[in-house]
């Protein structure tokens, strides 16, 4: 009975210990299920085919305009950290904005520290709105 | 009781790692011995002709690689190589088999006899120029590395002949479904090997079975 307790508050301690140091843990999930297949387990991009996410100048510019390029693809040339890429990027369906800014807010935390956190879940709904209407690539 | 709860746990020990044998064995090769040497098996449907063994070996084919030049399998003679069906705007599993094929590339950057062959799938979007800029974005040679693409038909038919599936999927996010199995073929076109490319482990004992199958030569 003693074993099991201890065993119990063990596993508690666990779960606290590994849930404090990622705040962000539902986009950590999602960006590894959706997005590290091209830019790579640590946001680092791969070769000079798919931009790094890391200390990314367009993220800091504008993280929400990400949300849209989630949402919507991305095609032709782009110029990111000096370099340009030009990888098309097919839409991602399937997400809330809810998931999609937990997206955003792990990249922030994670990758480029300037950005003030979180993110607002409130203007990510605004930028998808307004971004509803642009041309889709698949 | 003790005893009885020992031995429980044991048993249940050994099927599990009896479970975890059955499944590596899927992406490792089992090894054959031929005339005493211990070789990589020959894969495939073997028929009798005649008295004679004939073994499954890759058609003839031809390509358009990232540089307009025709791909064959003459391009391949007295070498082998490792065959992949990708194509480049793909989202899903393609940049993680791409990062794995890049490693086997790297890693036999100082042998001339192993060469890689990626059929893009998507012969519509994927222009030898497009091959291209793909290419050198990866930063790859096109005498190592050739990125083909060529008529739908016969990339498909291909396919099927490495025991790789591919096919129009419109559900599939870029509109086609493929496996991300690599696979190894002989100088003489048969099928030696294969692993799975999203895989590392795999990969990692995939780079083995080329040693062994270049150690053949």
């Amino acid at each position: 009975m003693k074993c099991k307790l201890s065993l119990l508050l063990f596993t508690i301690l666990l779960l606290a210990i590994a849930c404090t140091h990622n705040p962000f843990a539902q986009g950590k999930l999602l960006y590894e299920n959706q997005c590290a297949g091209c830019h790579g387990q640590d946001g680092e991009g791969f070769r000079d085919l798919y931009p790094p996410l890391t200390n990314s100048t367009n993220f800091k510019a504008d993280p929400y305009n990400t949300a849209c390029i989630i949402v919507n693809g991305l095609e032709g040339p782009m110029v990111i950290n000096d370099k340009t890429y030009d990888q098309r990027m097919f839409a991602i369906s399937g997400l809330t904005d809810v998931q999609i800014t937990n997206i955003l807010n792990y990249i922030a935390y994670n990758w480029n520290a300037e950005i003030e956190l979180p993110l607002k879940n409130e203007i990510v709904k605004e930028r998808l709105l307004k971004c509803a209407e642009d041309p889709k690539v698949y | 009781m003790r005893i009885k709860y020992l031995i429980f746990n044991v048993v249940f020990l050994l099927l599990f790692l009896a479970s975890c044998q059955t499944e590596t064995n899927t992406t490792s090769t089992v090894l054959e011995e031929v005339d005493g040497k211990i070789k990589l098996p020959i894969l495939g449907e073997k028929e009798v002709v005649n008295g004679k063994t004939v073994y499954h070996t890759i058609p003839n084919f031809s390509f358009i690689n990232q540089d307009s030049m025709l791909v064959t399998n003459a391009t391949f003679k007295d070498q082998i190589y490792v065959v992949d069906f990708f194509f480049t705007s793909c989202p899903t599993i393609c940049p993680k088999v791409k990062r794995q094929m890049l490693r086997l590339y790297d890693k036999f950057e100082k042998e001339p006899r192993l060469k890689f062959l990626s059929h893009s799938i998507d012969i519509k979007y994927d222009t030898p120029d497009r091959l291209k800029k793909f290419g050198a974005k990866l930063g790859i040679k096109s005498d190592r590395w050739h990125l083909v693409t060529g008529e739908e038909d016969e990339i498909f038919e291909i396919a099927d002949d490495y025991f790789i599936a591919a096919h129009h999927d419109d559900d599939a996010p870029g509109g086609f479904d493929h496996s991300g199995r690599l696979i190894l073929v002989d100088k003489d076109r048969m099928v030696r090997g294969f692993c799975e490319g999203t895989e590392p482990e795999s990969v990692t004992r995939f780079m083995d079975d080329i040693q062994m199958l270049l150690d053949e030569m």
